[in-house]
């Protein structure tokens, strides 16, 4: 069994990254691996915006991460200066929205930090994007 | 993320290869649009241990730059060297 | 290694520019888009064929299937792969390199 890690660096529907890094997630566990960390950077952080609905005969991308997440106990990690650089950690501030319902559930916020700890724990690291 | 691993002790090589060369090229003045300066990171490099920087000889080639254009000292790889140097590595991230 | 490609070469040099940085032996599956570049009628088919003396090719096939690209279509020295098939790739050949544009 080996440890998979994944960085994601591109917003769900902007191209097929986001997509494609889920269902390798999915295979990974299926095929008995473990998936240690998801770490979304860059656009990739747009995966965990909560707030997101698509037409309803749409795929939910964000929440397939959020049951993933639930279902699997899979770590979503989504980086805090990237978060903030596209102002999804501003949210309580400029609707009176609280934080916690902008990022959807079963993803936390971290650094970069996470994401070295995942290259140095992790057997292998692929990097997702368009 | 090169600085931040090598923050965390993790040996780190820098490659620069196709337009990714022209990070490195002098003279550049990228307040003109309201840019960040990124060479002071790139100065920076040799601060946290990060020796081994590399670029392609067929990327500068290719843009008509020599070493000379650049504003840090790299070492140079042909195309064919990129392959091995990959292969070391256990984590390749591309930016 | 694994080499993952998510473009199509946009002709022969560009082709050969890539592939010329993988080595001996290096795994290299084409995903999302890159998948059209494993097709026979490619311009590039040539470039990729001479490449497979050296390293093996994949495409993933459920991308494939989503363009409509049938097996029949692609060089005979492409192999496909489900997703099952490309974590195996990755468990098998690692460090993996993303070549995305």
């Amino acid at each position: 069994m080996l440890k998979f890690a994944l960085q994601v660096n591109s917003a769900p529907y902007s191209g097929q990254g986001s997509e494609t890094a889920y269902r390798f997630a999915s295979a990974v566990l299926r095929e008995g691996h473990e998936v240690y960390r998801v770490f979304f950077y860059f656009d990739g952080i747009y995966n965990a915006l909560g707030c997101s609905g698509p037409p309803d005969d749409e795929k939910n991308l964000v929440k397939r991460w959020s049951c993933l997440a639930l279902e699997q106990n899979i770590d979503l990690v989504i980086c805090v200066s990237a978060a903030t650089r596209r102002g999804l950690m501003q949210s309580d501030r400029i609707g009176g929205c609280p934080l916690q319902s902008i990022i959807a559930a079963g993803f936390r916020i971290s650094g970069l930090g996470q994401w070295v700890e995942a290259g140095i724990e992790a057997d292998r690291l692929l990097v997702f994007g368009d | 993320m090169t600085l931040t691993a090598a923050a965390f002790d993790q040996a780190v090589s820098l490659l620069l290869i196709d337009n990714g060369v022209y990070s490195l090229k002098s003279g550049q003045q990228p307040y003109l649009l309201d840019c960040k300066d990124v060479r002071p990171v790139f100065e920076s490099l040799d601060f946290y241990d990060i020796e081994h920087i590399y670029a392609e000889t067929e990327s500068l080639r290719e843009r008509g730059l020599a070493p000379v254009d650049l504003c840090l000292a790299v070492q140079l790889l042909s195309r064919s060297e990129i392959g091995p140097l990959l292969g070391q590595q256990t984590v390749i991230v591309n930016v | 290694m694994l080499h993952l490609v998510n473009f199509p070469f946009c002709g022969p040099v560009d082709a050969n520019r890539c592939l010329a940085r993988f080595s001996e032996q290096d795994r290299l599956l084409f995903i999302g888009n890159g998948v059209v570049s494993a097709v026979i009628d490619s311009p590039y088919a040539f470039e990729l064929q001479s490449a497979t003396q050296r390293i093996r090719v994949f495409a993933l096939m459920p991308d494939l299937e989503v363009r409509g690209i049938l097996i029949d279509a692609l060089l005979p020295e492409v192999q496909t792969v489900d997703y099952s098939g490309f974590v195996q790739l990755a468990a098998e050949n690692g460090p993996v390199q993303s070549w995305f544009r």
